[in-house]
């Protein structure tokens, strides 16, 4: 019905090029970012994400860090990310969970920024990862600290196969204050312990038949959970192992696509001295299991195109907090539908629309009883309607503006709440963004300039509020407005390839609707510049690349105000013959360890470690050679 | 976008940050927190101006010393620091890791610290702050090895109270005992006795005459009626208890003994407070009202004036208690974070 009204509402717009027929309909709207960034560790989220500046990402000292990234201001559960269309962020904890995965495994990124390619409707954004990887390659690393990586990829015209493996000893020394703010003497530099992680996963994708796919994803990260400088945890280690079944079916001129999918992933974290939560007997396992099923109809005409998607999921969350204790299994279901269409009105103007509807309903009372009964929510309220339309209009393909509307249904977690103090609440509403962009494109033969500008609004954000007995709970109450321009250029001339790219970003972010004082995020600089330079010269290739970001505040009271430094990297690149080449990499070349925190609104200044949002100190210079052997050069 | 360039302008607006003028004494000093960042601030009587500001861990706690303050942290770091009165930094101790200080006392020739995590006593000599034999707990620890050691009290005769919870951290949450213990000290660091008290001691120990100390026990955090305000008799360790959770609808969180009444705030179980005012002689329980829906602190200043702590998200700040006519008053003094801790030397 839905998808009716909106027929009524569009006009017709051009046919895009360039697409696979895989792809959704507005896939035009995402960002490609590079997978193999050479100035970049190609193992690290972090370094690839941060291509694009409107994401903030917080460099991680361990593989086994949650990824923490904002998207033009929304927090990382506000991100969702795809593999080959299936939604997979929020089984997975929203895009923190991306760090199981290793980068190498995959074939292409797409960003959408404050949208999605299809039927999501996230406030951050989507990242769209596709399994296709071209050709074959191998690529082993190894690194000063002793971070070794395998990256295999084959592929023939029915079969693709990924494998990767990362396995880091975390061992670098750091700067570490004790805690003590105000005196020195006991201020020491040792190294860096319990922050040893291995990465492993392959990624397998058979051409069935003309029509159907399957593809395989299995990994498994472990290590340990190293705490902050000052205050380390010693024998905290975590696990996860994750296994998805996919297969899909699709018409081969691909207007029609089946997707059918089965996830599964298992967690378990061992803290045996309760140094992490205090509590000797929780030591939680969890089980997620998803089954998903989706269905795609597109149609591309001269004069218009169009879209209509259908999916539903169940997800099954079981989860046992500490040995003594049974399980308990929660259930949510999810069913959403939706339609873009895309007409044009004459030859430069084309309109895109798009509006999706669903509705989440929650089974959770075996995961509310399972808790003690001062932390046990008392009603429930199981359904949550979500809908988000929105609008995009395109002129000569240089200009564009869009008006997009963003939801995030909460989490069971939020709804029910855990062991160790975490109340849940059931009377949580989604949360709302909406977001007006544009940008403007102007391309040359060896140039190539881009403007970008938006502005979001966000409301009934969902913030853990906590209480003096030690406990917290969710409530919808912070508002967050956000506005950002961003300038980007290159140029490409001989043996020269330059790119310059900056970010202003403005937050002003509320407690509640009654906060008269405005804040900026934590660890999101207003001002984001890099330059990138490559010079070839004939077997040869030489990188630079430098980031400079303003100062961030650590907290959300914004009163501690960590300096940023600019970080330099540089790649050398050989290639030995047509197969192979060898580089090396300097990451963090001018050897940022410590920094100054300013301590507001005293103006206390101290010198603590380079570190990562959650105060886990950053090794500091980075040298890692690679060898790479490839099918095509 | 209105509303953008809107905020913008605002924003650009705003009041600059305080001057510290930290040669002045403060008349008051209160520690805010949104329990990740802290912040201790200095004010003049009546809160008209403030007069400096000093950053603290989130979780922490200020206790007022005959030199000036000692301020414990813990969570982010373990650690005591002491203060003048002028707020200045005198001296810093680093305090076990993880051992989660909870109280500070300062008897004539040095300074006490409980530990919620580690079974000792930590004692610092005052005039050179260098560690002296610390008081063995193991006696009073449960059997989760942590004794939960939480606020210690200097009684008029020189002898020395500590409240133990003795929780059991050996599970997926903390269980409360059958008893907690209140412990008495010589002024030397010898035990004269340990008494068994209701469960789940929290919030200051509190004196209402020579012969008797108010506690205030939750027990399993839950509203049940054998949990609340009780008195203990030093004499005879006779224990009464003086109005229960049931009563009160949620669990004790602060309270204070003011001109022969209590003022008890409560913590529902919707997170929101309450706050009474009860009578130990009729054991009358009057509500105040007023916003006393999220206040964190509650503390007595000079004979006539109580203040409150009010941690209103986006409107926080201290507010003022019209005990005549039992109510909040609506005049807010705005803290920089939510206020935790008043405290008047």
């Amino acid at each position: 019905m839905i998808s009716l009204i909106i027929v009524g509402l569009i006009v017709q717009g051009p046919t895009q090029k360039g697409q696979r027929p895989s792809d959704s309909l507005r896939h035009h709207q995402g960002e490609d970012l590079n997978l193999d960034f050479e100035l970049a560790d190609g193992s690290a989220w972090e370094s690839v994400l941060s291509q694009n500046l409107e994401l903030t990402m917080s460099r991680n000292a361990s593989l086994m860090a949650p990824i923490n990234m904002s998207w033009r201001g929304s927090r990382t559960q506000q991100i969702e990310w795809t593999l080959d269309g299936l939604p997979l962020g929020d089984a997975l904890g929203g895009g923190s969970g991306l760090r199981s995965l290793d980068p190498h495994l995959f074939g292409r990124l797409t960003a959408f920024a404050s949208s999605g390619s299809g039927l999501n409707s996230p406030i951050g954004g989507e990242l769209a990862l596709n399994t296709i990887r071209r050709g074959h390659r191998l690529t082993v690393t190894l690194d000063n600290l002793l971070q070794r990586g395998v990256h295999l990829t084959t592929r023939n015209s029915k079969r693709s196969l990924s494998l990767s493996t990362t396995q880091t000893p975390g061992q670098f020394p750091y700067f570490d204050h004790r805690g003590t703010l105000w005196i020195d003497d006991d201020d020491q530099w040792i190294k860096r312990s319990n922050n040893d992680a291995g990465r492993t996963g392959i990624l397998w994708r058979e051409q069935l038949s003309p029509k159907v796919v399957g593809r395989v994803l299995m990994s498994t990260l472990n290590g340990g959970i190293p705490g902050t400088g000052s205050r380390p945890l010693k024998q905290v280690r975590e696990r996860e192992d994750l296994q998805l079944a996919h297969i899909s079916w699709q018409r081969s001129k691909g207007v029609d696509r089946l997707d059918l999918s089965i996830l599964q992933r298992q967690q378990q974290l061992n803290d045996p001295f309760a140094e992490f939560f205090g509590l000797f007997g929780l030591q939680p396992r969890s089980l997620g299991r998803r089954l998903f099923l989706g269905w795609r109809h597109k149609k591309i005409r001269q004069k218009y195109a169009y879209e209509f998607q259908s999916r539903g999921f169940i997800d099954t969350f079981t989860k046992q907090p500490g040995p003594a204790l049974k399980t308990a299994t929660g259930y949510r279901y999810k069913g959403q539908i939706g339609s873009t269409f895309r007409a044009l009105i004459n030859r430069h103007l084309s309109l895109e629309s798009w509006m999706m509807i669903g509705q989440v309903y929650d089974q959770t009372q075996k995961l509310i009883d399972q808790l003690p009964e001062a932390l046990k929510p008392e009603d429930t309220t199981p359904r949550n309607w979500i809908w988000a339309p929105g609008l995009s209009i395109n002129y000569k393909n240089r200009f564009r503006v869009r008006l997009i509307s963003g939801q995030r249904a909460p989490s069971l977690f939020e709804r029910v709440g855990q062991h160790g103090g975490l109340k849940g609440n059931p009377e949580l509403e989604a949360e709302r963004s909406w977001t007006i962009d544009g940008h403007y494109i102007r391309q040359a033969n060896n140039h190539r300039f881009k403007f970008q500008t938006y502005a979001r609004q966000s409301s009934n954000l969902i913030d853990w509020t906590a209480t003096s007995f030690g406990r917290a709970m969710p409530i919808n109450r912070s508002l967050a407005h956000i506005a950002g321009v961003r300038l980007s250029s290159s140029i490409h001339y001989a043996q020269i390839q330059s790119m310059i790219d900056y970010r202003w970003q403005g937050e002003w972010i509320q407690d509640s609707d009654i906060d008269d004082h405005f804040k900026r995020l934590a660890s999101s600089p207003e001002h984001h510049g890099r330059w990138i330079t490559y010079w070839n010269e004939k077997s040869f290739r030489f990188g630079l690349g430098v980031s400079i970001k303003s100062h961030t505040y650590l907290d959300a009271a914004n009163l501690r105000l960590i300096d940023s430094k600019p970080e330099l990297n540089l790649v050398a690149e050989r290639r030995i013959n047509r197969y192979a080449q060898l580089n090396i990499q300097f990451f963090n070349l001018t050897n940022n360890q410590q920094t100054q925190l300013t301590l507001l609104p005293s103006q206390h200044r101290v010198d603590v470690p380079y570190q990562d949002r959650w105060g886990h100190p950053l090794p500091g210079r980075r040298i890692q050679v690679g060898l790479t052997i490839k099918d095509k050069p | 976008m209105k509303r953008l360039f809107a905020l913008l302008i605002i924003t650009s607006c705003q009041a600059p940050s305080p001057v510290n003028t930290l040669g002045t004494p403060p008349d008051l000093v209160i520690l805010e927190s949104d329990y990740t960042t802290g912040l201790i601030s200095g004010w003049t009587s009546n809160f008209e101006a403030q007069l400096g500001t000093l950053p603290s861990n989130g979780d922490a706690k200020i206790v007022s010393l005959s030199n000036g303050y000692a301020l414990l942290e813990r969570s982010q770091t373990d650690a005591v620091t002491f203060l003048d009165h002028q707020l200045n930094i005198i001296h810093q101790v680093a305090l076990p890791e993880r051992s989660n200080p909870h109280d500070l006392i300062e008897i004539d020739n040095a300074y006490w610290i409980s530990l919620y995590q580690d079974p000792k006593i930590i004692r610092l000599d005052k005039q050179s702050y260098d560690p002296i034999t610390a008081i063995d707990g193991q006696s009073w620890t449960d059997a989760d090895g942590r004794p939960e050691a939480s606020d210690l009290y200097v009684h008029s005769d020189g002898t020395i109270f500590l409240t133990v919870q003795n929780l059991d951290f050996r599970g997926v949450e903390p269980i409360a005992p059958q008893t907690s213990q209140l412990i008495h000290f010589q002024a030397n660091g010898d035990i004269i006795d340990r008494y068994p008290i209701s469960a789940n001691p929290f919030a200051p120990l509190v004196a209402r005459d020579d012969d008797h100390l108010l506690i205030a026990c939750n027990d399993s955090w839950a509203i049940e009626d054998h949990a609340g305000l009780w008195q203990f008799n030093i004499n005879n360790q006779a224990q009464e208890l003086m109005v229960n959770e049931q009563q009160l609808n949620g669990n004790i969180l602060h309270f204070i003994y003011h001109d022969g009444l209590v003022y008890i705030l409560i913590s529902q179980l919707d997170f929101s407070t309450a706050l009474y005012r009860f009578n130990p002689t009729t054991k009358a329980l009057t509500t105040m009202s007023g916003s006393t829906s999220s206040i964190g602190c509650i503390a007595e200043v000079g004979k006539h004036t109580i203040y409150l702590c009010d941690r209103t998200i986006g409107n926080h700040g201290i507010r003022q208690l019209d005990i005549e006519n039992q109510q909040v008053k609506t005049s807010l003094f705005k803290t920089t974070l939510s206020p935790l801790q008043i405290l008047y030397p």
